[in-house]
């Protein structure tokens, strides 16, 4: 692949990875939320947990942040937090996983029916996940 | 301690983990405040229908009262009517300035009758003077 040969970032392929899902995911996030406002679904959504959703994803935010203040504080005794793989994709994870979270309330609340947002939910899940993959072995 | 944060598994095991717990810390206390919301609901809900029956009792004394008012209505209606017609029969009687009239024409009638009588009662009186002078000729012939 021309990526491949061109960038050859090693395992921060897997951040830069990591990264451009968690954008593709606050787009996704965005649009739905518009038109989830256009269509009303916010009170239905409202009902299938979407606050939970919300505090979720703030406290994944908050985690990962936090990773990076205690990463400061850490790196004058010789332990480099931004370094130790995967935690830095593992916390990109949980933000991805606590903002995706928030468009699964919207989901159910607009599929006809619970088996259908689930599997529309595992489907959007192996498209991001093949994303994620496509990017870390291009860029890898 | 610091060993601990040197290996790298273990940070990423305790960052899933924190997330794990917070995220099903968060989750549960929304299913719980949402139970809690739905029985408080269901209590009201049994004081809403007490009051529902009192509404309805209120309701049916309401069309009592209605039924009443619609009857007094129709008496008010039905008197209403008879003051009408007792209105009319009141214009037809007659009132104080036609009795007046009448009063003064009747004093002018009597006055009159009474002047006709003072000539009649004078004529009577050349009558029977005239009679009771013929009558003396007559027994002086």
């Amino acid at each position: 692949m021309e990526g491949s040969r061109l960038m050859e970032l090693g395992s921060n392929a897997f951040t830069v990875a990591s990264h451009v899902t968690l954008i593709t995911i606050l787009f996704i996030l965005g649009y739905r939320v518009l038109h989830a406002k256009i269509s009303g679904l916010f009170h239905l959504a409202m009902d299938r947990g979407l606050t939970a959703a919300i505090a979720i994803a703030a406290m994944a935010l908050a985690l990962e942040r936090l990773y990076y203040v205690v990463a400061r504080f850490l790196v004058d005794f010789g332990v480099n937090l931004w370094a130790m793989h995967p935690a830095p994709e593992a916390l990109s994870l949980v933000v991805a996983t606590g903002l995706y979270g928030i468009m699964i309330p919207m989901i159910l609340a607009e599929a006809s029916s619970d088996l259908r947002a689930w599997s529309q939910v595992g489907r959007e899940f192996i498209c991001l996940v093949l994303l994620w993959g496509l990017i870390a072995g291009a860029l890898y | 301690m610091l060993e601990l944060v040197e290996d790298a598994r273990v940070v990423t095991g305790f960052i899933v983990m924190l997330f794990g717990a917070a995220g099903s810390a968060i989750y549960w206390l929304d299913k719980r405040n949402k139970h809690a919301a739905v029985s408080a609901v269901q209590g009201t809900a049994s004081k809403v229908k007490l009051i529902e029956q009192k509404v309805e009792g209120v309701d049916e004394d309401v069309k009592g009262v209605a039924l009443e008012v619609r009857q007094v209505k129709r008496d008010i209606a039905t008197l209403d009517g008879r003051m009408n017609s007792v209105e009319k029969s009141l214009e037809t009687v007659a009132r104080q300035r036609d009795i007046a009239d009448l009063n003064s024409e009747l004093k002018h009638f009597s006055g009159g009758v009474t002047a006709e009588l003072r000539i009649l009662s004078g004529m009577m009186h050349s009558f029977r003077e005239s009679a009771l002078r013929s009558a003396e000729k007559g027994n002086g012939k």
